[in-house]
Formats: structure tokens, C-alpha cells, sequence
């Protein structure tokens, strides 16, 4: 039986932090999406999600429980 | 010492002299390099006298700082400082010019330009070899035709096939213009602080750089390879969509989406002119796509091309923020009109941000009867093209009304009050005399926080903003590890990689902590120097860390209507930030908290400030 997954994004200096769960694994690019159409204030084209300081590839896929920060690369322009 | 040289290039133009000054690793330990080491040089050797120092006088030197990371990261930011003559502080100015590495290949890590020539003269530079030449056939042009100039004397004077890395000034820096950039490859400018005036009123039209020898040698080679080709990779597969648009993909989204772009002098922050978006500039003005400097793997810039009434006018993309405040900051909504005025300021060495900001702030005053035709000389009008290009060109050349609004929006300001006996600061938008980049905190929904500029060490920097949590990228300790390390803000992946990466370019071994700790050292003390302030200018934290009035100002049009900034929610985090710090209640550095940064030595700066 597949284990339920419940992924956090947060970005720094955000006060919206948002849990997905699912019966499914989840996708970065998937997850990402969802952060910014909740939270705002971020362009998916200039974030990137960082587990343990390592960041994460837009089609890696995420199981289980897990917390990620979300990473503005972008700011200004 | 591995990725740097530990050796300062020092130039006196009043004596035509110049000499090597060796500096110790522990410096580059707590300072970097770029902004940091700046900081620590102006501190070290103008501090105790900050407060009567004029910015535009030959005891003022122009720092031009390269850090740890250039050469090896991708991309070629440098670092332009000095006190700046906008906001008497310190600011560290980013600009990407070849001459980033070109430095760093010549055997120096920075140049200090000292004192002030009698007649215009230009650097050149080519490892050893240092000359302080005459530049009397250069001085007085623009930017264009001053490039041609260099690409000939290269050939001719100097045996080189193309110029080297270089940084030069247009009119508006040989006049002194506050809002004058230094400038580069036509289109790149180091804006923020007004170095273009420091550079103008040392008679250094020019600097030329030849490196020859190899970059510094790497701590751990196999670990750089390592993260150089995952920060490339990372870049090109992650910035695809930047790649392709560019900054310029801003005028659709902080114009429509996150209403935070800077329309008619911030009155508004919102439009739905389909025009004025990435398809508007890529079918109108695009000639060339990407457009990129040296090593950099995410090319956001375009070349843009116009013409009116028979002339040609070249800039890059613009970018977003030449499009904000050479565009809708000034009722311009069509691309081609957009990039003409950028491409006039580029030419003329001004700063589009400063110069569209002082400029908005005069159509606005005219549209509201304070100013008038008989004091302009012609009339004003949001969108009218022609009268802003001239008056670009007037403040360049400081005539007319020029001569008032060459001296930046702050000082523009007092003295149009004072001349018409109201008060006309609540008009500008600006923190510490510098202009507000174009990304507005009214909707909540574009990066910079409540307290981003009101707290900012840099004013108005858009690229420098104060955040919560310090320790976070957010935050503008951030900021000043990025501008003193040296990395392009684009092409940054993060504190922990860059962490990595500077690790094994310097073998420091820092912690996360400690590298946040570097962004605390350097805020610290560019904080103490913008509160000396001085002569003319000096900023009391309890009236000056704000926002302009206008950011308490309901937004008067688009999806967020009626939102404006919480004046309650900016002292509530301003206190909160200034605790994160280590500073006291009117953000004034706290003793022991230079102790904790080994900022010690400095303490007698601290002193001056809280004795008044």
C-alpha cells in the first residue's frame, strides 16, 4: 500500500506556508506551481525548491513527508 | 590566499601617481570584497572625517571592487563605490563590464582612484603597466560615439584587436549630474549612488583594463569544476523561459499581475496596455536575442533598435526597470518610445532609474500647477516623448530646470520648496535621497517587504532591499554577500551553493553562519556611515527610515484598489528587524554588536554617532 504524501513550502520571509497532500508522489514542478498560485509575491520562473540545501530539480518527484523552502532566485530586474 | 590576489590597485590623480597595496587575507575574511571591502576601505581611511567629506571632492576616491568569486562564478558583476554623492553613504553599485575579470587578470582585486586631474584624462591598465592618459579627445562625448573612439585607440595606441573591459561616463558625469551612472558597453550602467558624478569630478573619463596573466589559483579545482558545471546546468536548464524574455517580462507581470510597477510617478501601479509587455518590446524593438556578457550561461539581455524622426537609438533590452521608469513612471506606454528615452539615457551616462524617477516627480509637479511652463521653459506632459527627451539632455548638460533636477529627486526637492514656498518632498519617492527601483510593496504581492527600502542601507536599491529573516536570502545581509563575493543577482543559486562554491574558490571553510555573518558585518557598518551622512545631508533613522508618503497612498486603480502599506505593520517589523541586527530602537548599532562582528576598530565611527 502506498504511504500517503504531505509536502511544506515556505518561503522566507513569507507568512504563507503551504501543505500539499496526496495519495500520489508529488512533483516539484507541480508543488511549485501550487505554492505561487496560493502564496503570490513569486514568478515560478525565478523560485526553485531546497531540500537540505540541495536544490531540487523541476521534475524530481517527492514521497512521503517532506518540508522545502522555497527559493526566490530572482529578485528585481 | 587562493581566488584572490590580495592586491589593491591604488591610482592618485593629483599627483599622477600610483602604487600596489597588498592586503591581508583576514581583511577578505570579514569583508569579501566588492561592497564589503569597499565599505571597510572608506571606513578605515575617510571614516573619522566621513562627516565632512564631500562626496564630489578629490579626497573622495572611486572604488572599483571585484570579490572572491569573479572569474569563477557565472557572470561578471563589479562593484562601483565610493560615498555617494545621492545619499552620502555608502552604496555598492553593480555592473557587469568585462573589465570584472580583466582586473582580476591583471594581478588586482580593486582600484582605488584617489584624487582629481586638472585636465580629462583616461586609465589604462594592462597588468604592471599603468598609465594615467590624456583624454581631451574623449571628454564631452557621448556614449556611442565614445565607444567608437575607444575601439580605434585600442588598435592604434594600444595593439589590441578590441577594447579591453571597460567602465566610462557620458555628459552627465563630466557635468556632475547626481543621478549620473558609470557606464558600460553602451548599455550597462552602475546607477545606484551616482558614481558617474565621483568618476566626473575626478577629470576620469575613462578606465581600461588588460589582464594577461591566469586568474588566481582555486582552493579545491575538482570541487569548482564540480560546482561550476552544476551552477551552468542549473542556469540555462532553469532561466530558460528568463533567458528568452529577460527582465523585460516584467512590464506585463509587476504592470498587470503583481501591480507594483511605477506608473505617472507612482501614482499608479497598474496598467492593461498589452502593448507595453515582452511580446510588445520582442515584435517592436528586438534586434538581437539573448544578448550576453562574458560567461554568463543565463543571457537575460536583448538588443533593442528605434527610430525617430531619421536617428537611430540602440539600448538593451531594456530592461525591466528602463521600461518602468523611462516608460510608464513617465506615461510612456509603446516600446519603441521606451527604448528611445532609455537609449538617450544610456548614451548620455545617466542613470534611468534616478533620472526617470527626478524626472516623473517634475511632469508631476507640472501637472499639478507647481511647476510651470515659464520655469521649464516647455510644457510637460505625461507620455510626450520629445519634451522628456529634452529635457534628459537639459539635466545632462544642467541647463534650465536641468541644473535643479541634475541634482537627483531628494535635493531637486528642497530646493524647487523652497523656491515655491510649499512642500514638495511629499512628491517624491525615494528613501535617503535615492529613487525607488520599480517594484512597489503597495499590492503585497511583488518581493520587496513593507520595510525593504525604509531600511534599506542603500535607500531606494531595488537590489539591496531589507528583509525578515536576516538569515535568509531575503534579506539584504544577502544582498551584500552577493554584491561583495561578487555575483551577478541573477545568476544566484542560493545560500547554501553559493556557500559551497566560495568554499572551494577560498578554502575559508565558512559556515552558513558565518557568511551571514559577512552580510551582518558589512550592513553594520554602511549602516554607521549613511547615519554620519554628511555635509549637505544627514538622516535622522526616527523621520528617515520610511516610506515615501505615496506607499501610504491607497492604490487608485487595478485588481487591488484601495491596498496600501500599514504603517502599524512597517514599525512592527522594523523593530523586529533592527533586534535581528543587533541594533537599537532607532536602528543605530549596538556596541556589543560590533564586538560580535569584529567591527571593533570602529567603534570610534559609533561613538561620533551617538554623540551627535
Amino acid at each position: 500500500m502506498q504511504s500517503k504524501t504531505r509536502i511544506c513550502l515556505k518561503l522566507a520571509g513569507s507568512e504563507c506556508t503551504l501543505c500539499i497532500e496526496s495519495s500520489n508522489c508529488i512533483s516539484i514542478a507541480y508543488a511549485l506551481d501550487k505554492y505561487m498560485e496560493e502564496c503570490g509575491r513569486v514568478d515560478l520562473e525565478h523560485i526553485v525548491a531546497v531540500e537540505g540545501g540541495r536544490i531540487l530539480g523541476l521534475n524530481e518527484v517527492l514521497c512521503g513527508e517532506k518540508e522545502i523552502t522555497v527559493v526566490r532566485l530572482v529578485r528585481g530586474g | 590566499m587562493y581566488g584572490l590576489n590580495g592586491r589593491i590597485l591604488e591610482v592618485d590623480l593629483t599627483t599622477n601617481n600610483y602604487r600596489v597595496v597588498e592586503v591581508e587575507e583576514k581583511i577578505y575574511k570579514l569583508f569579501m570584497g566588492g561592497r564589503g571591502l569597499a565599505t571597510y576601505i572608506l571606513a578605515k581611511t575617510l571614516g573619522e572625517k566621513w562627516r565632512l567629506l564631500d562626496p564630489l571632492s578629490p579626497e573622495n576616491p572611486l572604488i572599483i571592487a571585484t570579490g572572491p568569486l569573479t572569474g569563477y562564478y557565472p557572470g561578471i558583476k563589479l562593484i562601483v563605490s565610493g560615498k555617494s554623492p545621492q545619499s552620502n553613504g555608502v552604496v555598492g553599485s553593480a555592473i557587469s563590464s568585462e573589465l570584472a575579470v580583466e582586473l582580476k587578470a591583471a594581478g588586482y582585486d580593486a582600484i582605488v582612484v584617489k584624487g582629481a586631474s586638472e585636465k580629462p584624462v583616461y586609465l589604462y591598465i594592462e597588468d604592471n603597466r599603468v598609465e594615467i592618459r590624456d583624454a581631451s579627445d574623449l571628454w564631452g562625448l557621448r556614449g556611442r560615439e565614445l565607444i567608437e573612439k575607444l575601439v580605434e585607440k585600442a588598435k592604434r595606441e594600444h595593439g589590441l584587436e578590441r577594447p579591453p573591459g571597460h567602465l566610462y561616463i557620458g555628459p552627465a558625469g563630466e557635468n556632475l549630474v547626481r543621478t549620473a551612472a558609470v557606464m558600460a558597453k553602451l548599455a550597462h550602467a552602475s546607477g545606484y549612488g551616482g558614481y558617474g558624478a565621483v568618476m566626473g569630478s575626478k577629470k576620469l573619463k575613462a578606465i581600461l583594463v588588460k589582464g594577461n596573466n591566469p586568474l588566481p589559483r582555486i582552493y579545491n579545482p575538482e570541487k569548482f569544476i564540480e560546482l561550476r558545471q552544476q551552477a551552468v546546468k542549473t542556469l540555462v536548464e532553469r532561466f530558460a523561459r528568463f533567458r528568452q524574455w529577460g527582465t523585460v517580462s516584467g512590464t506585463w507581470y509587476h504592470g498587470y499581475h503583481t501591480s507594483s510597477m511605477p506608473i505617472k510617478n507612482w501614482q499608479e501601479e497598474w496598467h492593461d496596455n498589452k502593448e507595453f509587455s515582452p511580446g510588445g518590446f520582442e515584435s517592436k524593438t528586438w534586434v538581437k536575442n539573448p544578448w550576453a556578457d562574458y560567461g554568463c550561461p543565463t543571457a537575460c539581455m536583448k538588443l533593442s533598435r528605434t527610430i525617430a524622426h531619421g536617428d537611430k537609438y540602440v539600448t538593451d533590452g531594456p530592461d525591466y526597470e528602463m521600461a518602468a521608469y523611462l516608460g510608464t513612471n513617465l506615461g510612456v506606454f509603446k516600446p519603441e518610445d521606451a527604448v528611445r528615452l532609455s537609449a538617450v539615457a544610456d548614451d548620455l551616462g545617466l542613470c534611468g532609474i534616478q533620472t526617470g524617477n527626478v524626472v516623473g516627480f517634475a511632469i508631476e509637479l507640472y501637472e499639478k500647477g507647481l511647476l510651470t511652463k515659464e520655469d521649464v521653459g516647455y510644457e510637460l506632459k505625461w507620455g510626450d516623448v520629445e519634451a522628456i527627451e529634452k529635457l534628459l539632455y537639459d539635466i545632462a548638460y544642467r541647463r534650465g530646470i536641468g541644473r535643479i533636477l541634475a541634482e537627483g529627486v531628494y535635493r531637486a526637492a528642497l530646493e524647487l520648496s523652497r523656491v515655491k514656498n510649499t512642500d514638495l518632498l511629499k512628491y517624491t519617492v525615494q528613501v535617503k535621497g535615492i529613487g525607488i527601483g520599480a517594484h512597489g510593496i503597495r499590492s503585497g504581492l511583488d518581493y520587496p517587504q513593507p520595510i525593504a527600502y525604509a531600511c534599506s542601507v542603500q535607500g531606494g536599491d531595488h537590489t539591496s532591499v531589507a528583509g525578515l529573516p536576516v538569515k535568509s536570502t531575503e534579506s539584504e545581509a544577502w544582498a551584500a554577500i552577493m554584491d561583495s563575493s561578487v555575483v551577478c543577482m541573477f545568476n544566484d543559486l542560493g545560500d547554501n551553493f553559493i556557500l559551497e562554491y566560495l568554499n572551494a574558490v577560498t578554502g575559508w571553510n565558512y559556515t552558513l553562519d558565518d557568511l551571514y555573518n559577512t552580510g551582518r558585518r558589512i550592513l553594520t557598518l554602511q549602516r554607521i556611515l549613511l547615519l554620519l551622512g554628511g555635509p549637505d545631508v544627514t538622516w535622522n533613522p526616527l523621520e528617515h527610515d520610511d516610506n515615501p508618503p505615496r506607499f501610504y497612498e491607497p492604490l487608485p486603480t487595478g485588481p487591488y484598489k484601495g491596498r496600501a502599506t500599514d504603517k502599524s505593520k512597517v514599525l512592527e517589523l522594523k523593530a523586529k528587524y533592527y533586534a535581528e541586527l543587533g541594533w537599537d530602537e532607532k536602528g543605530v548599532p549596538r556596541e556589543e554588536t560590533m564586538d560580535k562582528l569584529g567591527l571593533g576598530e570602529f567603534k570610534n565611527l559609533l561613538k561620533q554617532l551617538v554623540q551627535g
